[in-house]
């Protein structure tokens, strides 16, 4: 399975597969999502209208931890057996998190100057999550640092990897410290403090930028792909 | 137990006493007769503590040779703290409650600048793949180079910072409390700045500024030993915060020993 995955001709052909039906699911999940999201879903009897961003703000900040952990994931694999995909996935889903990031930092900041009256708080959460910000950054220039991407994926990959830490900070800093920004509101232990019909546009939200995320990365890794070609053929010539 | 203490002290020529001795200043006739002698391999017949004892001698020999730029980095902290203590201006109350802040911030800027360069010229002159080769592990060799720099850059940093305490007014209490903060920290602080070092080794130019995406990992021991002022300040226990920044600064060291090794290894087979 392993080394089938490291065949461009095989990500090729499974990715013409996939790629069509992600599309139409980020299409079908967005249009559902944003429709019950802002049209038919009741406001907030505190926040008001303002409590709609939420549907935009919390679905990117999922993604946001979830793509570093997957970037943390591939850049395992990229240490420990060398695989060339995961090389090629980490390095093409590093934008794609810092943009999930740089979404959620600045909708948390448009929400945030009605709630708390203020853009920006010095809070465990914001700051934990800025930092994370700065990992994406931090990863993508030292990649881009090396005149060799082999050589460039290695040390960034360590990087990641030192930079994982920052998950469960992030995960428990709305816990472990007393912060302005609300706790979970979904947990696996007790029944979620959301109404259902404010939860269902959550999760098509959710499930809506995951599926732009995976388009998005199919995209961008059949671009790697044929650049790391180009680059090979270069060499050769 | 007697062969051990024969040859700590005769079986290598023991001139480390000369450099605690010596001046910054007069280095230069030292660091002459301190110039690095091919690295004897014994493979045979030393026990572990006896290699340790090699290699850190050996570090703060490597170290010494580089130290026209420690002086420039020390210059560095003391010039910028100078120029904070001016733009604060002369409110005493400002200058007392932001220094501890100023002088860790200063603290981690001079080491993340300085110690990437130093291992690029250790690496230039091969002295990195002396490391690869030798039959010890890596992570030793890297925790050797931790304690030199803790010696050789840490120790006189501190010092330079009570010194220039003076400038900001600060009680001696306060004083103690954050130096303490800053040499408990500071093993960790240069672990981070040998990590970023190594992992941008054969990075093409403007290294200097890319080892500073080294800088997030270094905020925990920042927040730790900024609420241990807060609490000294405030008048309150100070240990809690104190313990956490001991083992934030352990467990960066632990952490950039083993990448650290594992990205040497990387970046040897190139």
């Amino acid at each position: 399975m392993k080394h089938q995955w490291a065949r461009p001709s095989f990500f090729f052909k499974t990715t013409n597969r996939l790629l069509p039906i992600s599309f139409i699911f980020t299409g079908l999940l967005f249009i559902a999502g944003l429709y019950t999201g802002l049209v038919t879903s009741p406001s907030d009897y505190q926040q008001g209208d303002a409590m709609r961003i939420m549907y935009v703000h919390v679905p990117a900040s999922w993604m946001a931890i979830f793509v570093y952990a997957f970037l943390g994931l591939m850049s395992l694999f990229v240490l420990v057996w060398r695989h060339p995909l995961a090389e090629v996935l980490a390095i093409s889903s590093a934008p794609l998190g810092a943009l999930f990031t740089a979404l959620s930092l600045l909708t948390g900041a448009l929400w945030g100057k009605p709630m708390w009256g203020a853009y920006w708080v010095w809070d465990a959460r914001l700051t934990s999550v800025l930092i994370l910000l700065f990992l994406y950054g931090g990863y993508l220039a030292l990649y881009k640092a090396y005149s060799h991407p082999q050589q460039g994926i290695r040390a960034a990959s360590l990087l990641a990897l030192v930079g994982v830490i920052n998950l469960p900070i992030i995960k428990g800093s709305v816990e472990w410290w007393n912060t302005l920004h609300q706790p979970a509101s979904l947990t696996k232990l007790s029944s979620s403090s959301i109404h259902p019909s404010m939860l269902l546009p959550l999760f098509l939200m959710a499930g809506a930028y995951f599926f732009y995320f995976v388009c998005v990365l199919i995209l961008r890794a059949r671009t790697e792909v044929n650049r790391r070609k180009l680059f090979i053929w270069e060499a050769m010539a | 137990m007697f062969q051990h203490l024969k040859r700590f002290f005769y079986d290598v020529p023991n001139k480390l006493e000369d450099i605690w001795i010596a001046p910054l200043s007069a280095g230069g006739v030292i660091a002459r007769n301190f110039a690095p002698k091919p690295f004897r391999h014994r493979v045979s017949s030393s026990t572990m503590s006896g290699y340790r004892h090699n290699l850190l001698r050996r570090e703060i020999r490597n170290l010494y040779l580089y130290q026209g730029t420690l002086l420039a980095t020390l210059s560095f902290f003391a010039l910028a703290l100078f120029c904070m203590a001016l733009g604060l201006g002369p409110e005493e109350k400002i200058l007392r409650q932001s220094a501890p802040a100023i002088l860790w911030v200063l603290a981690i800027l001079t080491t993340l600048f300085s110690v990437p360069p130093l291992l690029k010229q250790e690496a230039h002159e091969g002295l990195l793949d002396e490391i690869l080769l030798h039959p010890l592990l890596p992570a030793f060799h890297i925790l050797s180079k931790i304690e030199a720099i803790c010696l050789l850059l840490g120790l006189p940093l501190i010092l330079l910072g009570v010194l220039m305490s003076l400038l900001f007014a600060m009680p001696l209490e306060d004083v103690m409390m954050v130096s303490s903060t800053l040499l408990v920290g500071f093993p960790g602080l240069s672990a981070l700045g040998i990590l970023g070092g190594i992992l941008t080794l054969h990075a093409r130019g403007g290294g200097l500024l890319i080892a500073l995406l080294i800088l997030p990992f270094t905020l925990p021991l920042l927040l730790f030993s900024l609420s241990v002022m807060e609490m000294t300040r405030l008048g309150l226990d100070s240990f809690a915060p104190f313990c956490l920044l001991i083992s934030t600064s352990l467990f960066l060291v632990i952490l950039s020993i083993g990448i650290g090794s594992w990205a040497l290894r990387c970046s040897g087979e190139g």
